[in-house]
């Protein structure tokens, strides 16, 4: 649904303030529980959702190639991109009712949901049907084995009814009267029961009518007779354009009860939601900050937008944001480069569109002290340039970069690469810079310069990769076999831009190590702090510390003959509580 | 005591000849041009070389002068596809901007032998194909005529005191070339933004529209005018000397002679069709565009870049893909093309026409003795400089 609300709000938050940094959002740490308007997590700290939707889950479609691959919409690759990327903490995933029929269903689904959880995302299930008027004791029905199957899941939120729609309604009864409210908790309530009723206790969302007015009218009359219920919106930017229309939809509310909006998009293949937005590029990008600023305000959560190419990335593989900079045509079809994400992560990153935006080698917001990170935007360099040796240059093709610390204090960077234009910068963060935030500036041999805001921290464990912190691992795979002689190979083979694991040989009778070059490592406190998993799969680490390459660790794995013959699987590191990106490995037979 | 101001006066002359000792008053993100060494930069030097730059008296018939075809209302071109001679012989090429040419690595469209201001100026004066300002064989008449000038008789001497006959033409060409080095452009609106860090001196579509230029998906417009120049052929003191390169952008299938670019001068097929990048400083300004005016307008001359293969030519340059713009991103990018203008170089009166009555009274300055006359250019100098600035000079 195309929201964007309240232009006089343009002027209040015209764009994110790296110097208010928002900082990472809190990785859900459930059983969560409802204490009046706010969502607590299991240590009591109050948690805002917020993510995006994932497309619908459909058993058939993740076990075919598509979503099998690394890059599949509910690989890990993906959400690990939601998360270190995008800074988000949540994730809606849809689901088709009618295909619930049996406990295979629900077992294909908490490998998705197991795998969500693991990479700090809140998942919230939200099932529907292709059709409008499912009778309300089927979704009972399906309540009744979801929530049975999902009832130790602490990092679950149940979407109760998404969009219940008027059209439910006797004929003449106005859904936001006294009557309409009734038959709303009438649908609803069943749906409650049948949850609590398989001893799940997770906080239940329960979403307004879908008709724009939300929960205007509802008044004491909506609340349901339950202590974990979060409210459900749903704004269009065509109805709710005013303060006044926000606090009548859903602005009372906010302040009595934890509200949570969804499902809103810009919609521009829709030439009805499309023709409410300005025609403006900056306009829509300041309106929906805006709007993304006063949910913040009223300590709303929110998911928006669809991981799918054309909402909010442009394609499942880099990952990068969907943008409005090149203009949309209402209505003309899919567009996969228009949309959201590049607003929203900017939002969530607190970055400015058109700055620098900085990542670690994991692809995410904090970035370990001594280790490599790469910048993004403005470079505009002399020429591109790539430093030479391993003492790497304090400038590079005219560029200087600084970092200043959490304790103020700037100190230079060493620089690899520079491009001319707007490019990449990858340099190496000062090893004896201070933790915590942290302002990297790039300064140009023309005295013009841009600068972001980052977060630095010991431990940020990240898997080089060779392409935007994704695919095939780097590193090498040794095998020594008992008579002493080795056998070393490489871990990732690349043509351009197509990289693929190259399969590590478990010969019988050797013992295999993978040695991998990482980052962010260095600073743990001991090999049992770090947990590597391959394929879910918990593997040993042998030694872990700084790499030869500036900025760069190396990491050591025991391959256990256990995982011989797995194929192509997840690598996944825990480093001191803080997950790595997401990378493939290929285990031979 | 009495020394002391003495002193001072000699010391005053002698940085008035040091080149170090010339203000360029150059803003954050321009270098100091680089200057021959037999041509330092002398406040004397750029007036002498202003007032000759718009004398009419250096072309055979007493109708052109150099700012004939680079004229200052016009960024220091013609606003003509291509320019035509004191005798009214046609030139192939467009007259290309002076804006900057302080920074030119290679002068003119296309001839990478060509590096110095002072050898390209006396080009037009003495060229015979074709006939430009044709003084070639008028050289004795034509310095009788600046003898014969009170201006010049104050200024040639003051500005090559060195020299025992400072009426020549080579000092008129290294007079020419000091003005001409002088004639700088760093207060666009995106100058202020780009580096003056004034973050509202363009607009949110000219943001994107910088964006656009200096990504390679998109335009990828850099890679042949990047740079603060906007211009791959650019230099600067202390910069490593370069290759100048020279880019086919593939306006045409055949290039008709005389205008094959680089081939002109090397004789070399791989040559055909390949002229330098010119600077995008005042662009919006300097229409028509491409070596010989071809095109009239900045939306025009991207359609070109997007027709892609629409002609081919074997020599294009592979930087030069098709530009697939949406009609955002092309709204965008000439927001920002627009945005690289400089409008006060229209009016800096430090590079207008001193023998306009209303500009000043030279004529008057020249014929009061010498002392008086350094006094009044020195009064309009420090006049000059106290104009406005929106950025300050670095070095």
């Amino acid at each position: 649904m195309a929201w964007v609300m309240c232009t006089l709000l343009v002027a209040r938050n015209g764009g994110a303030n790296p110097l208010n940094p928002r900082g990472l959002t809190a990785a859900p740490n459930g059983p969560f529980r409802v204490d009046h308007n706010q969502i607590l997590d299991s240590t009591g700290k109050p948690f805002l959702m917020r993510g995006t939707e994932l497309i619908d889950f459909h058993p058939q479609i993740d076990e075919n190639a598509r979503a099998g691959q690394a890059f599949g919409p509910h690989s890990a690759t993906s959400l690990s991109a939601l998360r270190l990327r995008y800074n988000m903490n949540t994730v809606r995933l849809p689901l088709d009712m009618s295909e619930a029929r049996d406990m295979a269903y629900f077992t294909k689904l908490a490998k998705v949901v197991r795998g969500a959880n693991q990479l700090e995302l809140l998942v919230i299930l939200a099932p529907r049907v292709p059709s409008a008027g499912t009778p309300p004791f089927t979704r009972a029905e399906f309540w009744s084995r979801c929530a049975a199957a999902f009832r130790d899941y602490p990092n679950v939120i149940f979407d109760a009814f998404p969009d219940p729609s008027p059209t439910m309604l006797p004929a003449g009864i106005d859904a936001h009267s006294a009557d309409g409210w009734n038959t709303w908790r009438s649908v609803m309530m069943p749906l409650v029961q049948a949850i609590r009723a398989t001893g799940a206790k997770q906080p239940i969302i329960l979403a307004s009518w879908n008709d724009g007015r939300m929960f205007e009218g509802a008044g004491d009359a909506l609340l349901i007779d339950d202590r974990n219920i979060i409210y459900g919106i749903s704004p269009h930017y065509a109805t709710t354009r005013t303060d006044a229309a926000r606090e009548t939809c859903f602005g009372w509310l906010a302040r009595r009860a934890p509200v949570a909006a969804n499902g809103w998009d810009l919609e521009l293949e829709n030439p009805a939601a499309c023709a409410a937005i300005p025609s403006d590029p900056a306009a829509v990008s300041d309106m929906i900050r805006a709007n993304l600023q006063d949910l913040d305000d009223r300590r709303i959560s929110w998911t928006i937008s669809v991981l799918e190419p054309g909402k909010l990335v442009k394609e499942l593989y880099f990952f990068h944001g969907t943008m409005l900079d090149s203009g949309w045509t209402c209505g003309s079809g899919p567009d996969l480069r228009a949309g959201l994400g590049r607003l929203i992560e900017g939002y969530l990153r607190s970055t400015e569109d058109r700055s620098l935006f900085v990542v670690g080698a994991a692809g995410g917001l904090d970035i370990p002290r001594g280790g490599f990170a790469n910048g993004y935007g403005p470079v505009m360099a002399e020429r591109d340039v790539r430093a030479r040796g391993r003492r790497l240059p304090l400038s590079l093709g005219g560029i200087t970069v600084q970092v200043t610390d959490s304790a103020g204090i700037s100190r230079p960077a060493r620089i690899f690469w520079v491009s001319e234009g707007w490019g990449q910068v990858d340099f190496v963060i000062p090893e004896e810079s201070a933790v915590g935030r942290a302002r990297v500036t790039l300064l140009r041999h023309d005295a013009s310069r841009s600068s972001t805001v980052i977060t630095i921290a010991d431990t940020a464990p990240g898997f080089r990769t060779l392409i935007s912190c994704a695919g095939p691992a780097v590193g090498t795979a040794t095998q020594v076999f008992a008579d002493g002689h080795t056998f070393t190979r490489q871990l990732a083979q690349c043509k351009g831009l197509d990289c693929r694991a190259v399969e590590v040989p478990m010969s019988k009778g050797a013992r295999t190590e993978a040695r991998l070059l990482v980052s962010g490592f260095r600073h743990a406190g001991s090999a049992r702090d770090i947990q590597v998993t391959i394929g879910g799969r918990r593997v040993p680490v042998l030694s872990y510390g700084p790499d030869a390459d500036p900025g760069m660790d190396q990491l050591t794995i025991a391959i256990p003959p256990s995982l011989r013959g797995l194929g192509e699987a997840d690598l996944i590191a825990h480093v001191s509580g803080r997950v790595s990106n997401v990378v493939r490995i290929r285990i031979g037979g | 005591m009495r020394g002391v101001p003495v002193a001072l006066l000699m010391a005053a002359l002698l940085l008035g000849s040091d080149p170090e000792a010339y203000d360029w008053r150059l803003p954050r993100g321009f270098p100091k041009p680089r200057m021959p060494a037999n041509n330092p930069m002398s406040e004397v030097k750029v007036q002498l070389g202003r007032y000759l730059f718009y004398d009419q008296r250096l072309s055979v018939n007493r109708t052109q002068s150099c700012a004939s075809c680079h004229q200052q209302e016009r960024e220091f071109a013609d606003g003509r596809a291509t320019s035509s001679g004191a005798t009214g012989e046609p030139h192939p090429r467009s007259a290309m901007s002076l804006v900057n040419v302080a920074y030119a690595a290679a002068l003119t469209w296309a001839d990478p032998t060509l590096r110095s201001l002072e050898e390209q100026a006396v080009v037009p004066m003495f060229s015979n194909h074709p006939v430009e300002l044709g003084l070639s064989g008028h050289e004795r008449s034509t310095l009788d005529a600046l003898r014969a000038e009170p201006v010049y008789r104050d200024l040639f001497p003051r500005a090559f005191g060195e020299s025992q006959n400072p009426f020549t033409m080579v000092n008129a060409a290294r007079a020419l070339a000091a003005f001409e080095r002088s004639i700088i452009s760093e207060r666009s609106p995106y100058d202020r933004y780009h580096t003056g860090g004034e973050e509202d001196a363009i607009c949110e579509s000219a943001k994107r529209g910088e964006a656009v230029f200096f990504t390679d998906q998109v335009a990828g417009c850099f890679r042949c005018h990047g740079g603060f120049n906007f211009s791959d052929a650019v230099t600067y003191k202390g910069k490593e000397a370069d290759r100048v390169r020279f880019h086919n952008t593939a306006l045409y299938q055949e290039y008709p002679p005389p205008n094959r670019g680089l081939f002109e001068r090397t004789g070399r097929w791989s040559d055909i069709g390949k002229f330098k990048a010119p600077s995008l400083c005042n662009i919006a300004l300097t229409a028509p565009y491409m070596h010989d005016g071809s095109i009239a307008t900045l939306e025009e001359v991207l359609k070109h870049y997007a027709a892609g293969r629409a002609h081919q030519h074997p020599n294009k340059d592979p930087r030069i893909h098709k530009l697939e713009l949406s009609p955002q991103n092309r709204a965008d990018l000439l927001a920002f093309l627009r945005a690289l203008t400089d409008k006060e170089v229209l009016h800096d009166p430090r590079f207008a026409n001193p023998w306009e009555p209303q500009r000043t009274s030279v004529r008057a300055v020249a014929s009061r003795r010498p002392g008086r006359g350094e006094g009044q250019l020195a009064k309009r100098l420090a006049a000059d400089r106290s104009r406005p600035r929106h950025l300050i000079a670095a070095n």
